[in-house]
């Protein structure tokens, strides 16, 4: 990603990719009077889902035994390890943030078939590998997987047909009730 | 112009923005007072229709960078802050509007403030160019101006 922009600015980046490959092809310097742009954007800090630590192996001089070749884990190590969030219990099986009122009810990702092209957005979307592509009579349809699914709704938003909706959620409904108050 | 106040619709994070506080309470002193459950669930239509609708600005209160209980619903609220942000400028109106506010308050205290401190900064800029955002001549008089009814 070289800068986070419109769809427009994407096609007309189409004619700096069309002078790129003049140039590749006639052998010609590819930096020479041109000006790359670049605006970068930082990336995206996420709290979970941090990778497992390496294990350190003792080396092999001194592995002459038969005890476990791996190091193992300092105190330290060890705690930070088990904090580790490893996402192995489902949403479904907890709604401790339907009990604290949180969320009205975990509430099921519909798909519209009919509306879904098939595009993969919801799967770029989703933090949690939820939302996924299914074949169905032919046709390549998203799918949300409730068990993994946190109904945080990023997908809904995400998708650019609006083939997503979120069952027995309040939250549109809460938006535009504020919005009629507004006029 | 002293009796102009400026509508400011404000989205916040369930997570990072007064969890701790009644929400009931919290709603009644703070007007046009959405509180969601990810800032990463508004959508770029919700803040656009906000406008629409006759807001003169939308606050956005979301968790601090690397804390999102959904991993990066802020980052995604804060990207599309920014290109609503340019495309607000390209139809002539102030960027200004619209703002994003990564922190965390659990007692909602700084809710207000910053809805207050927002308005002041609307009233400054004056009510917002309805002409541009709905495309078309208002009819009345009291409609162009946004602001007497």
């Amino acid at each position: 990603m070289r800068k986070v922009g419109f769809m427009v600015e994407a096609m007309g980046e189409g004619l700096v990719a069309a002078e790129s490959i003049d140039r590749y092809l006639r052998g010609v310097n590819m930096r020479e009077d041109r000006k790359r742009d670049y605006e970068g954007y930082e990336i995206p800090v996420r709290r979970d889902y941090k990778p497992e630590p390496i294990v350190e192996w003792i080396p092999p001089e001194k592995r002459m035994h038969f005890q476990l070749f791996e190091r193992g884990f300092t105190l330290r190590e060890a705690i930070e390890e088990a904090k580790r969030c490893l996402a192995c219990g489902p949403c479904l099986s907890c709604k401790a943030c339907v009990s604290i009122g949180f969320q009205k009810s975990l509430s099921p990702v519909e798909v519209d078939i009919e509306k879904c092209s098939g595009c993969g957005m919801c799967v770029y979307a989703c933090n949690y590998y939820a939302a996924g592509l299914i074949s169905l009579n032919g046709r390549t349809v998203s799918k949300t997987d409730m068990f993994r699914c946190k109904s945080c709704g990023m997908c809904v938003v995400a998708c650019p047909s609006g083939a997503r909706r979120m069952v027995d959620d309040d939250t549109t409904e809460k938006i535009a009730r504020v919005f009629a108050s507004l006029s | 112009m002293s009796e102009y106040e400026p509508k400011v619709v404000c989205f916040s994070c369930k997570f990072g923005w007064g969890y701790l506080a009644d929400e009931a309470i919290l709603s009644s002193q703070i007007k046009n007072w959405i509180p969601i459950i990810c800032t990463g669930k508004i959508d770029a239509t919700h803040m656009l229709d906000a406008f629409k609708q006759g807001a003169d600005g939308v606050l956005i209160l979301g968790c601090p960078e690397g804390n999102c209980h959904y991993q990066d619903g802020n980052y995604e609220a804060r990207k599309r802050v920014y290109l609503i942000r340019r495309l607000l400028e390209s139809y002539g109106i102030e960027k200004e509007r619209i703002r994003i506010e990564l922190s965390t308050d659990s007692y909602g205290n700084r809710i207000l403030q910053l809805v207050e401190e927002m308005s002041k900064e609307l009233a400054r800029l004056g009510p917002l160019n309805r002409i541009a955002v709905t495309g078309r001549v208002p009819e009345k008089a009291s409609e162009a101006r946004g602001w007497t009814r």
